[in-house]
């Protein structure tokens, strides 16, 4: 029986003493590599956290000039928008003119042809007039005394 | 245009000769004759005109007409060479220019007159008389009436228009009246 125990006894410490010279190197290893993962995971979370109080810090200092900035920007959009007001105003009044403009051109335009289109249908009518009475009341010796008129009038050409 | 063109030149023969022979006037009355008969024959044209008779055919009816016209050789000549070169239908062009030509070296000039009613003998002497002293030259009249001028005359010398109508003178007024 001590016998029995003993021989487990040795089995153990052998397969102890080939598992530590298989594994103390890699294991070894491994620990320094998690040592410098975890190390590196520290410092990351450092300069993060360094990062963070920074960024903070800055939002804090703006917050504290954030209700000057808005005033600004409030100022700023105040100012622009009276500037497109005045803008499109002119560009209204502008186009106002124009349109007016245009519209005494046509008018006046229009008058004119009518004007025109009066005279002409006024001067048609009264040469008709002229023409038809021609016609009604002319006479062979009128006719005489035109020639007679031409006669002298080639006669004054010389 | 073209037509003008050579028929100076058959115009201009004619006239050469003419003045040589001194029978220019001769054969201005000789061609008008023919002329007045070549435009209003009809017959006598499409025949004179038509180059599938032949050349011959053609001078044998010049011959007959001419004969009967009393037409000079001269003037049947020229006759034959219009229809022998196929430019008969110039004729009446060769007869305008060659009348211009006449009327040149006669020292007289053509008024065409309009007039609206026709015109005493007396007025158109006196008419006559007055353009003629006004263009210094002899004036033939070639009076023609129009009764659309409603009154007065109008006397055309050359590319010159004498005009004392009515109507232009209505004219005249409307583009007055159109005018303001």
């Amino acid at each position: 029986m001590w016998g029995d125990l003993l021989l487990k006894i040795t089995n153990f410490a052998i397969l102890a003493f080939i598992l530590y010279k298989v594994l103390k190197k890699p294991l070894r290893s491994y620990l320094k590599s998690r040592h410098d993962t975890i190390k590196n995971t520290l410092d990351e979370a450092e300069r993060a956290k360094r990062e963070g109080e920074r960024k903070y810090r800055a939002y804090e200092a703006r917050l504290k000039t954030l209700d000057q900035e808005i005033e600004q920007l409030q100022q700023i959009l105040v100012q622009e928008g009276e500037r497109q007001k005045q803008r499109i105003l002119k560009e209204s009044e502008l186009t106002a003119q124009k349109i007016k403009d245009q519209a005494n051109l046509r008018a006046e335009q229009e008058l004119k042809m009518a004007k025109m289109r009066l005279r002409h249908e006024f001067a048609a009518q009264a040469v008709q007039l002229a023409e038809d009475l021609l016609k009604k009341h002319f006479q062979p010796s009128d006719h005489d005394r035109l020639v007679d008129e031409y006669i002298q009038g080639v006669r004054n050409l010389k | 245009m073209i037509n003008r063109k050579i028929a100076r030149r058959y115009a201009k023969a004619l006239m050469n000769i003419g003045r040589e022979d001194g029978n220019y006037e001769r054969y201005l009355e000789e061609l008008q004759s023919f002329t007045s008969l070549f435009q209003t024959e009809k017959e006598l044209r499409e025949a004179l005109i038509n180059p599938t008779f032949g050349a011959s055919p053609r001078q044998a009816i010049i011959t007959e007409v001419g004969t009967k016209l009393g037409l000079s050789q001269i003037v049947m000549n020229l006759l034959y060479v219009l229809v022998t070169k196929n430019r008969i239908q110039a004729l009446p062009d060769v007869t305008s220019v060659y009348q211009e030509l006449v009327d040149e070296v006669a020292g007289r000039v053509r008024v065409h007159l309009i007039t609206a009613y026709e015109l005493k003998n007396h007025k158109l002497q006196e008419l006559t008389h007055a353009l003629e002293g006004f263009v210094q030259k002899k004036v033939i009249m070639e009076v023609e009436q129009d009764q659309s001028l409603i009154g007065g005359v109008v006397a055309k010398i050359g590319g010159m228009v004498y005009d004392g109508s009515l109507r232009t003178q209505l004219e005249a007024f409307k583009e007055l009246l159109e005018k303001g």
